[in-house]
Protein backbone atom coordinates (compact mmCIF):
# COMPACT_ATOMS: atom_id res chain seq x y z
CA UNK A 1 0.00 0.00 0.00
CA UNK A 2 1.35 3.61 -0.92
CA UNK A 3 -0.32 5.57 0.45
CA UNK A 4 -2.74 5.31 3.63
CA UNK A 5 -4.40 8.24 5.08
CA UNK A 6 -4.57 12.06 4.86
CA UNK A 7 -4.23 13.18 8.05
CA UNK A 8 -4.32 17.16 9.51
CA UNK A 9 -0.28 16.67 8.82
CA UNK A 10 -0.70 16.15 5.24
CA UNK A 11 0.10 12.96 3.76
CA UNK A 12 0.96 10.31 5.20
CA UNK A 13 2.31 6.43 4.66
CA UNK A 14 3.30 7.35 1.10
CA UNK A 15 6.12 5.33 0.18
CA UNK A 16 8.22 4.69 -2.84
CA UNK A 17 6.62 1.36 -3.97
CA UNK A 18 5.82 -0.42 -7.11
CA UNK A 19 2.42 -1.61 -5.69
CA UNK A 20 -0.20 -1.56 -8.91
CA UNK A 21 -2.35 0.31 -6.00
CA UNK A 22 -1.35 3.58 -5.33
CA UNK A 23 -4.23 4.57 -3.08
CA UNK A 24 -6.56 2.45 -0.77
CA UNK A 25 -9.06 3.50 1.95
CA UNK A 26 -11.19 1.26 3.74
CA UNK A 27 -14.81 1.40 3.75
CA UNK A 28 -14.97 3.14 7.41
CA UNK A 29 -12.46 5.81 5.98
CA UNK A 30 -13.73 6.09 2.19
CA UNK A 31 -12.65 9.06 0.16
CA UNK A 32 -14.44 11.81 -0.28
CA UNK A 33 -13.35 14.05 -3.93
CA UNK A 34 -15.23 17.80 -4.34
CA UNK A 35 -13.34 18.40 -7.86
CA UNK A 36 -12.94 16.97 -11.07
CA UNK A 37 -11.70 13.42 -11.37
CA UNK A 38 -9.55 12.61 -14.43
CA UNK A 39 -8.76 9.58 -14.86
CA UNK A 40 -6.07 8.76 -17.90
CA UNK A 41 -5.69 5.16 -17.32
CA UNK A 42 -8.47 2.21 -17.82
CA UNK A 43 -11.10 3.02 -14.55
CA UNK A 44 -12.26 -0.20 -13.82
CA UNK A 45 -15.56 0.09 -11.81
CA UNK A 46 -16.76 -2.75 -9.74
CA UNK A 47 -19.88 -4.68 -9.62
CA UNK A 48 -20.65 -2.38 -6.43
CA UNK A 49 -21.15 0.57 -8.19
CA UNK A 50 -23.95 2.81 -7.72
CA UNK A 51 -25.39 5.50 -9.17
CA UNK A 52 -27.58 7.79 -6.96
CA UNK A 53 -31.35 8.56 -8.20
CA UNK A 54 -32.19 11.55 -10.00
CA UNK A 55 -34.85 12.42 -7.39
CA UNK A 56 -32.02 11.54 -4.61
CA UNK A 57 -34.17 8.58 -2.72
CA UNK A 58 -32.61 6.17 -3.73
CA UNK A 59 -29.34 4.44 -5.83
CA UNK A 60 -29.04 2.08 -8.30
CA UNK A 61 -26.77 -0.38 -10.05
CA UNK A 62 -24.35 1.10 -12.42
CA UNK A 63 -23.35 -2.52 -13.76
CA UNK A 64 -26.41 -3.66 -14.21
CA UNK A 65 -27.72 -0.58 -15.78
CA UNK A 66 -25.09 -0.62 -17.91
CA UNK A 67 -26.03 -2.39 -22.25
CA UNK A 68 -24.27 -5.23 -22.42
CA UNK A 69 -24.38 -5.43 -26.22
CA UNK A 70 -25.84 -3.23 -28.90
CA UNK A 71 -26.13 -3.23 -32.98
CA UNK A 72 -27.00 -0.74 -35.27
CA UNK A 73 -28.40 -3.93 -37.78
CA UNK A 74 -27.70 -2.16 -42.05
CA UNK A 75 -30.59 -2.88 -44.04
CA UNK A 76 -30.63 -6.22 -45.81
CA UNK A 77 -28.70 -7.64 -42.10
CA UNK A 78 -25.45 -7.89 -43.67
CA UNK A 79 -23.52 -5.88 -41.78
CA UNK A 80 -23.27 -3.84 -38.89
CA UNK A 81 -22.22 -0.42 -39.10
CA UNK A 82 -21.83 0.20 -35.56
CA UNK A 83 -21.74 -2.24 -32.50
CA UNK A 84 -20.88 -2.77 -29.26
CA UNK A 85 -19.40 -6.05 -28.43
CA UNK A 86 -20.47 -7.85 -31.27
CA UNK A 87 -18.13 -10.20 -33.07
CA UNK A 88 -19.90 -10.57 -36.04
CA UNK A 89 -23.24 -11.24 -37.86
CA UNK A 90 -24.54 -14.40 -39.64
CA UNK A 91 -26.49 -13.90 -42.64
CA UNK A 92 -28.94 -16.87 -42.22
CA UNK A 93 -31.68 -15.66 -44.69
CA UNK A 94 -33.86 -13.63 -45.41
CA UNK A 95 -34.92 -11.73 -42.59
CA UNK A 96 -33.23 -13.79 -40.76
CA UNK A 97 -29.48 -13.21 -38.72
CA UNK A 98 -27.57 -14.16 -36.09
CA UNK A 99 -25.70 -12.04 -33.69
CA UNK A 100 -23.03 -13.44 -32.10
CA UNK A 101 -21.54 -11.79 -29.03
CA UNK A 102 -17.49 -11.24 -28.55
CA UNK A 103 -17.87 -11.40 -24.55
CA UNK A 104 -20.81 -13.89 -23.89
CA UNK A 105 -23.49 -13.25 -21.54
CA UNK A 106 -23.73 -15.19 -18.46
CA UNK A 107 -27.38 -17.15 -19.55
CA UNK A 108 -29.75 -16.90 -21.79
CA UNK A 109 -32.01 -15.05 -19.12
CA UNK A 110 -30.84 -11.71 -20.62
CA UNK A 111 -33.12 -8.83 -21.80
CA UNK A 112 -33.42 -8.29 -25.62
CA UNK A 113 -34.91 -5.61 -26.98
CA UNK A 114 -35.53 -5.07 -30.74
CA UNK A 115 -36.53 -2.32 -32.84
CA UNK A 116 -37.18 -2.17 -36.67
CA UNK A 117 -36.87 1.45 -38.95
CA UNK A 118 -39.66 2.06 -40.69
CA UNK A 119 -42.30 4.50 -41.32
CA UNK A 120 -46.14 3.35 -40.52
CA UNK A 121 -48.25 5.26 -42.79
CA UNK A 122 -51.46 3.60 -42.15
CA UNK A 123 -51.36 1.92 -45.87
CA UNK A 124 -48.59 -0.25 -45.39
CA UNK A 125 -48.23 -3.67 -43.38
CA UNK A 126 -46.89 -3.70 -39.99
CA UNK A 127 -42.99 -5.07 -39.60
CA UNK A 128 -41.50 -6.28 -36.57
CA UNK A 129 -38.34 -7.61 -35.55
CA UNK A 130 -38.29 -10.49 -33.14
CA UNK A 131 -35.73 -12.30 -30.96
CA UNK A 132 -35.97 -16.09 -31.99
CA UNK A 133 -33.74 -17.74 -29.78
CA UNK A 134 -31.22 -16.53 -27.15
CA UNK A 135 -27.99 -18.25 -26.51
CA UNK A 136 -24.58 -16.86 -23.90
CA UNK A 137 -22.99 -16.41 -27.31
CA UNK A 138 -25.40 -15.20 -29.29
CA UNK A 139 -28.99 -13.72 -30.20
CA UNK A 140 -30.67 -14.40 -33.40
CA UNK A 141 -33.20 -12.03 -34.69
CA UNK A 142 -35.60 -12.17 -37.47
CA UNK A 143 -36.99 -9.27 -39.11
CA UNK A 144 -40.60 -10.00 -41.00
CA UNK A 145 -44.18 -8.31 -42.38
CA UNK A 146 -47.64 -9.14 -41.07
CA UNK A 147 -49.39 -10.31 -44.68
CA UNK A 148 -52.99 -9.62 -45.41
CA UNK A 149 -54.12 -12.61 -43.35
CA UNK A 150 -51.63 -11.59 -40.39
CA UNK A 151 -48.86 -14.26 -41.09
CA UNK A 152 -45.56 -13.02 -40.26
CA UNK A 153 -43.58 -12.95 -43.85
CA UNK A 154 -39.75 -13.12 -43.79
CA UNK A 155 -38.27 -10.14 -44.98
CA UNK A 156 -35.10 -8.47 -45.06
CA UNK A 157 -34.12 -4.58 -43.47
CA UNK A 158 -35.11 -2.53 -45.66
CA UNK A 159 -33.74 1.02 -43.41
CA UNK A 160 -31.97 -0.98 -40.50
CA UNK A 161 -32.49 -2.30 -37.72
CA UNK A 162 -31.63 -1.99 -33.55
CA UNK A 163 -30.56 -4.60 -30.76
CA UNK A 164 -29.71 -3.97 -27.54
CA UNK A 165 -29.20 -6.55 -24.77
CA UNK A 166 -28.94 -6.22 -20.87
CA UNK A 167 -27.97 -8.51 -18.41
CA UNK A 168 -25.65 -10.31 -16.68
CA UNK A 169 -22.04 -10.70 -18.36
CA UNK A 170 -19.94 -14.26 -17.66
CA UNK B 1 -16.59 -7.04 -37.78
CA UNK B 2 -17.03 -10.58 -39.90
CA UNK B 3 -20.29 -11.08 -41.71
CA UNK B 4 -21.09 -14.63 -42.59
CA UNK B 5 -23.40 -15.79 -45.08
CA UNK B 6 -25.16 -19.50 -44.41
CA UNK B 7 -26.62 -21.16 -47.00
CA UNK B 8 -29.72 -23.22 -46.65
CA UNK B 9 -28.24 -26.04 -45.72
CA UNK B 10 -26.39 -24.19 -43.22
CA UNK B 11 -23.13 -24.23 -44.80
CA UNK B 12 -20.96 -20.99 -43.84
CA UNK B 13 -18.61 -18.93 -45.19
CA UNK B 14 -17.27 -14.77 -45.21
CA UNK B 15 -18.98 -12.55 -47.10
CA UNK B 16 -15.66 -11.46 -47.89
CA UNK B 17 -15.22 -14.57 -49.55
CA UNK B 18 -17.70 -14.87 -50.76
CA UNK B 19 -19.17 -14.72 -54.71
CA UNK B 20 -22.64 -14.38 -54.29
CA UNK B 21 -25.92 -13.69 -56.55
CA UNK B 22 -26.86 -10.27 -57.60
CA UNK B 23 -29.86 -10.05 -55.78
CA UNK B 24 -31.45 -11.39 -52.28
CA UNK B 25 -35.46 -12.17 -53.94
CA UNK B 26 -34.29 -16.34 -53.58
CA UNK B 27 -32.31 -15.68 -50.45
CA UNK B 28 -33.39 -18.96 -49.03
CA UNK B 29 -32.17 -20.48 -52.10
CA UNK B 30 -28.80 -19.88 -51.53
CA UNK B 31 -26.42 -22.96 -51.55
CA UNK B 32 -22.57 -22.93 -51.16
CA UNK B 33 -19.88 -24.87 -53.42
CA UNK B 34 -16.82 -23.79 -52.84
CA UNK B 35 -16.83 -19.93 -52.45
CA UNK B 36 -19.37 -19.42 -55.18
CA UNK B 37 -22.96 -19.65 -53.66
CA UNK B 38 -25.71 -19.89 -56.15
CA UNK B 39 -29.61 -20.04 -56.24
CA UNK B 40 -31.35 -23.87 -55.95
CA UNK B 41 -34.05 -23.61 -58.75
CA UNK B 42 -35.86 -26.44 -56.60
CA UNK B 43 -36.02 -24.73 -53.53
CA UNK B 44 -36.79 -21.20 -55.35
CA UNK B 45 -39.70 -22.47 -57.39
CA UNK B 46 -41.03 -23.42 -53.86
CA UNK B 47 -40.43 -20.02 -52.57
CA UNK B 48 -42.17 -18.82 -55.68
CA UNK B 49 -45.13 -20.41 -55.30
CA UNK B 50 -45.09 -18.97 -51.22
CA UNK B 51 -45.12 -15.37 -52.95
CA UNK B 52 -47.79 -16.73 -55.14
CA UNK B 53 -50.09 -17.95 -52.26
CA UNK B 54 -49.14 -14.81 -50.21
CA UNK B 55 -50.03 -12.48 -53.52
CA UNK B 56 -53.38 -14.22 -54.20
CA UNK B 57 -55.12 -14.19 -50.99
CA UNK B 58 -56.13 -10.81 -50.39
CA UNK B 59 -57.45 -11.13 -54.40
CA UNK B 60 -59.65 -14.14 -53.45
CA UNK B 61 -61.09 -12.27 -50.70
CA UNK B 62 -62.03 -9.66 -53.03
CA UNK B 63 -63.57 -12.50 -55.11
CA UNK B 64 -65.61 -13.86 -52.60
CA UNK B 65 -67.51 -10.48 -52.09
CA UNK B 66 -67.43 -10.23 -55.55
CA UNK B 67 -69.13 -13.93 -55.70
CA UNK B 68 -71.63 -12.99 -52.92
CA UNK B 69 -73.08 -9.71 -53.99
CA UNK B 70 -73.74 -11.57 -57.80
CA UNK B 71 -75.58 -14.10 -55.87
CA UNK B 72 -77.52 -11.55 -53.83
CA UNK B 73 -78.60 -10.16 -57.27
CA UNK B 74 -79.00 -12.99 -58.78
CA UNK B 75 -76.87 -12.25 -61.58
CA UNK B 76 -75.22 -15.28 -62.78
CA UNK B 77 -72.52 -13.83 -65.60
CA UNK B 78 -70.88 -12.30 -62.33
CA UNK B 79 -70.87 -15.28 -60.74
CA UNK B 80 -69.31 -16.87 -63.50
CA UNK B 81 -66.38 -14.23 -63.73
CA UNK B 82 -65.85 -14.48 -59.99
CA UNK B 83 -65.63 -18.38 -59.59
CA UNK B 84 -63.55 -18.15 -62.41
CA UNK B 85 -61.28 -15.68 -61.20
CA UNK B 86 -61.25 -17.47 -58.01
CA UNK B 87 -60.15 -20.64 -59.96
CA UNK B 88 -57.46 -18.50 -61.88
CA UNK B 89 -56.34 -17.77 -58.09
CA UNK B 90 -56.39 -21.34 -56.55
CA UNK B 91 -53.91 -22.76 -60.16
CA UNK B 92 -51.65 -19.40 -59.82
CA UNK B 93 -49.19 -21.87 -58.09
CA UNK B 94 -49.72 -24.92 -60.42
CA UNK B 95 -48.68 -22.43 -63.61
CA UNK B 96 -46.20 -24.56 -66.05
CA UNK B 97 -44.14 -21.33 -66.81
CA UNK B 98 -43.36 -21.96 -62.63
CA UNK B 99 -43.26 -25.86 -62.91
CA UNK B 100 -41.00 -25.39 -67.01
CA UNK B 101 -38.81 -22.43 -65.73
CA UNK B 102 -35.50 -23.52 -66.75
CA UNK B 103 -33.34 -21.22 -64.81
CA UNK B 104 -33.71 -17.96 -61.81
CA UNK B 105 -33.97 -15.57 -65.19
CA UNK B 106 -37.47 -17.56 -66.10
CA UNK B 107 -38.83 -18.35 -62.84
CA UNK B 108 -38.94 -14.29 -61.93
CA UNK B 109 -40.85 -13.55 -65.33
CA UNK B 110 -43.33 -16.52 -64.55
CA UNK B 111 -45.04 -13.78 -62.64
CA UNK B 112 -48.66 -13.47 -63.84
CA UNK B 113 -49.12 -9.71 -63.27
CA UNK B 114 -52.64 -9.80 -65.03
CA UNK B 115 -53.48 -12.26 -62.23
CA UNK B 116 -51.30 -10.96 -58.90
CA UNK B 117 -50.54 -7.89 -59.39
CA UNK B 118 -46.82 -6.37 -59.38
CA UNK B 119 -44.58 -8.18 -59.34
CA UNK B 120 -42.00 -8.60 -56.41
CA UNK B 121 -39.49 -9.88 -58.42
CA UNK B 122 -39.38 -7.13 -61.36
Amino acid sequence: MALTKIGKEGITGVSNSADATFLTATSGEGVTLAGTLAVTGVHTVGTNAVATSEGGAATTSVVQGLAKVWADVAAGGASLPDSFNCSSIDDDGTGEYGLNIASDMGSTSYSVHTSITYNNNGSNSLRALTAESKAAGAVEIDACYSSGDGVAVPYDIETDASVVIHGDLA
Amino acid sequence: MTTNIVDKDGNSIAAADATVPSDRLFRNAWTLSGSTITEDLTTAKTLFKEKVREARTPLLVIQDVAYMKALEEDDSDAQTAAKNAKKALRDAPAASAITNAANIGALKSAWNTSLLGDSPYA
